[in-house]
């Protein structure tokens, strides 16, 4: 019979999350959005001195700049909840 | 039940021709029944233009009144009988057999047209005209809501066709929606979540060359997606697919 694993701080911190990127929002109506097709411009509400911002299951835990490392995007955190 | 009449016809819902045709059914039995050849009838009367007498002679049930001139009287039993009693010299004992035959037929026409109506005690009286042959022999009274809900019943059930897609786009498609547009995601553990710090770079699943997804607040589906694009100041997404073209 195999040996129990104690449900502790191991067991937790290794417990996977997914940590999303998020770039603005935009309003638009139903009619615009189910007209959306190749060449379509959705323009955020952010601008471009903007931060993409970190959501951890839809919690806003940090903020940061769009950049690139190597061949895919990646976020250098600027601004961080001071506790995750 | 009351005697107040109520004018006719509100609206031109409730037509002479569907009053006569719900009632049609419970005449023709009546008639057949007692006469050879004769049609019963009824028309609605319009109080506002004629004035109707109430009749002494009267056969009542709890929804439904029916009177009697003496002239309508007297025609309803030449019909029944199939002579006229013109000139005919009567006994006092034949009137009352005659009376008490007339009431009968009265009664009875009474009776069924009570049995198809559904009862309603409050509200206007309508006033209908019997004819026999075409000639008046006599008033009915009715409840109003009680025929109105007689015709409602005979009319064709409208059919209730679904709103086509395109009706339902429509009454939507002012709605406002908030979308959000997604760069990408990256898979990490709550240990390392924990250890992030400003200044470390968090590479995401997405390569330059992809798309952003585009997707309602709060919803999992993504409706585009499209390249980031700095427009004026503002992040802007160029959609590159869309709806079906994702699948």
């Amino acid at each position: 019979m195999a040996g129990l694993t104690p449900i502790g701080r191991e067991l937790i911190g290794g417990v996977p999350v997914a940590l999303e990127a998020r770039l603005g929002k935009s309003v638009m109506t139903i009619e615009s959005l189910l007209a959306l097709k190749n060449g379509s411009v959705v323009t955020l509400e952010t601008g471009l001195a903007d931060q993409a911002e970190l959501y951890l299951n839809d919690a806003l835990v940090a903020r940061g700049e769009i950049v690139a490392a190597g061949d895919n995007y990646a976020i250098r955190i600027i601004e961080l909840a001071s506790e995750i | 039940m009351t005697d107040q009449a109520h004018t006719f016809l509100p609206s031109g819902t409730l037509t002479n021709d569907r009053v006569s045709s719900v009632l049609s059914e419970a005449l023709d039995i009546w008639s057949s029944a007692y006469f050879a050849c004769v049609r019963a009838a009824v028309s609605c009367v319009d109080t506002t233009r004629h004035s109707v007498t109430e009749h002494p002679f009267k056969a009542t049930s709890d929804h439904v009144s029916l009177s009697f001139s003496d002239r309508g009287q007297r025609r309803l039993v030449e019909l029944a009988l199939g002579e006229s009693l013109e000139g005919k010299v009567l006994r006092e004992v034949d009137r009352q057999l005659l009376d008490d035959f007339a009431h009968r037929l009265a009664a009875d026409l009474v009776g069924r047209l009570d049995r198809l109506l559904e009862p309603h005690t409050a509200g206007p009286v309508l006033r209908l005209e019997l004819t026999l042959d075409g000639k008046p022999v006599g008033n009915l009274l009715v409840k109003q809501q009680a025929i109105v809900e007689l015709v409602r019943k005979s009319l064709p059930t409208k059919t209730v066709t679904a709103r086509s897609p395109k009706a339902r786009t429509r009454a939507v498609a002012g709605l406002p929606v908030t979308v959000e547009a997604v760069l990408g995601q990256l898979e990490l553990t709550v240990e390392d979540a924990k250890g992030l710090a400003i200044g470390d770079v968090l590479i995401l699943d997405r390569t330059l060359k992809e798309h952003a997804a585009i997707r309602i607040t709060e919803g999992p589906t993504t409706v585009a997606v499209g390249h980031l694009v700095p427009e004026n100041g503002r992040n802007t997404i160029i959609v590159a697919k869309s709806g079906k073209e994702l699948n």
